[in-house]
């Protein structure tokens, strides 16, 4: 085991074997671990823990589409939950091209049927972004409308966010 | 005095005010690029110094020309203590060797832990005097409950711990016989039973 400096963050997702429609694991979510660390290792401030490991544990028991939005957002308010210091929360947003439409946190039926998709991971109340996947079919104005309502949906999911810390932080200090 | 307690839960990311107003404390940072301080953990605000309305009142750190307040976050949640360079901890002694004793840390402060931390004690770290004539077994036996204070993080396998100050060392051994001794010297601890004297660096009660 090495000594770091710095802490280490590491970050498994697992699907059970009930999540999916279908029984039996989910195609992808092989790479949702190593998303899930990109999403979260900027918002983190990792020198305030040396020698020391977060450990972050996803596991989907249904799967109803759009995923990883949902598992990287709880993951960010499990870590402000338990106390990880964090530059701000990370909010996650996924948005499916069908055709002409553009459809906001789809369904796996719409995920099916989908040209392409677009997950942005942000932090709100800084304004950055940390993560931006795409992937599909995009023409450019499409793209720009995507973002715009992403980004809108993210900040409003922030303040969901930290209304529901404040609410259970207040209730657990009395 | 106005008892106002603010009851303010912030969560990570939200604005605490100005860098040019607060300074940032415990569960605070400053954002370089807008000169922000934000918080970075959930929990509730605390301002130190409270901002005082009578205008004699002398501002604590007198000597800084910085008379700004401290703001802090302090977390919601209980945490189990963990070691930090400069704390005093409680810690058995476990293994006596050569060179170093390691000892397994048992309370931070006045606070249990709530997982193993070990910890090391290294030759020249037992005492202040004379370091370098330093006997292991005359300073310490496994077993031994002593005070010591945490140096630094030391590397991957144990923290580094000291006992070279006048009140850190042993502070509760049992001699051969089995019984609690009780200390006579800096050197030197009794065993009321058998009258036997045995040597530990002992801790200024």
């Amino acid at each position: 085991m090495m000594y770091s400096d710095v802490g280490r963050l590491n970050c498994n997702v697992s699907y059970t074997n009930f999540a999916t429609p279908v029984r039996g694991q989910g195609s992808d979510n092989k790479e949702f671990s190593s998303i899930l660390h990109k999403a979260l290792e900027g918002a983190i401030i990792l020198d305030s823990f040396p020698k020391t490991t977060v450990d972050v544990f996803a596991l989907v028991l249904e799967s109803g589409g759009s995923d990883l939005p949902v598992v990287i957002s709880c993951a960010s308010l499990a870590l402000a939950d338990a106390g990880i210091m964090m530059y701000d929360l990370v909010a996650s947003v996924s948005v499916s091209c069908l055709g002409k439409n553009l459809v906001i946190d789809p369904i796996s039926e719409e995920e099916s049927y989908q040209d392409g998709s677009l997950m942005i991971t942000c932090m709100p109340s800084r304004n950055e972004i940390t993560q931006l996947t795409i992937t599909g079919e995009w023409s450019t104005p499409k793209i720009h409308e995507a973002m715009e309502l992403c980004l809108d949906a993210c900040s409003k999911l922030g303040k969901i966010m930290r209304s529901c810390l404040k609410e259970t932080a207040s209730a657990s200090q009395e | 005095m106005r008892e106002k307690e603010e009851l303010v839960m912030v969560t990570p990311g939200e604005v605490l005010g100005k860098a040019s107003e607060l300074k940032a404390g415990r569960g605070a940072y400053v954002a370089t690029h807008n000169n922000t301080v934000y918080a970075s953990l959930t929990g509730r605000r605390s301002l130190n110094p409270p901002p005082s309305d009578s205008p004699d009142k002398v501002p604590p750190p007198s000597d800084s020309p910085d008379k700004r307040p401290t703001v802090e976050v302090t977390g919601h949640k209980a945490h189990g203590a963990v070691p930090v360079p400069g704390s005093i901890v409680i810690a058995r002694v476990a293994k006596v060797m050569a060179r170093m004793a390691s000892a397994d840390i048992m309370c931070v402060g006045s606070k249990s832990v709530r997982e193993k931390f070990s910890g090391i004690i290294r030759h020249q770290d037992i005492r202040a005097t004379e370091i370098d004539k330093v006997d292991m077994h005359s300073s310490f036996r496994p077993g031994d409950i002593v005070r010591a204070s945490i140096l630094s993080l030391g590397d991957a396998r144990a923290y580094y711990l000291s006992t070279a100050k006048n009140e850190l060392g042993v502070v509760s051994a049992e001699s051969t016989a089995g019984a609690t001794m009780v200390p006579i010297s800096w050197t030197e601890m009794q065993c009321p039973l058998t009258g036997q004297i045995e040597q530990r660096k002992v801790a200024k009660v």
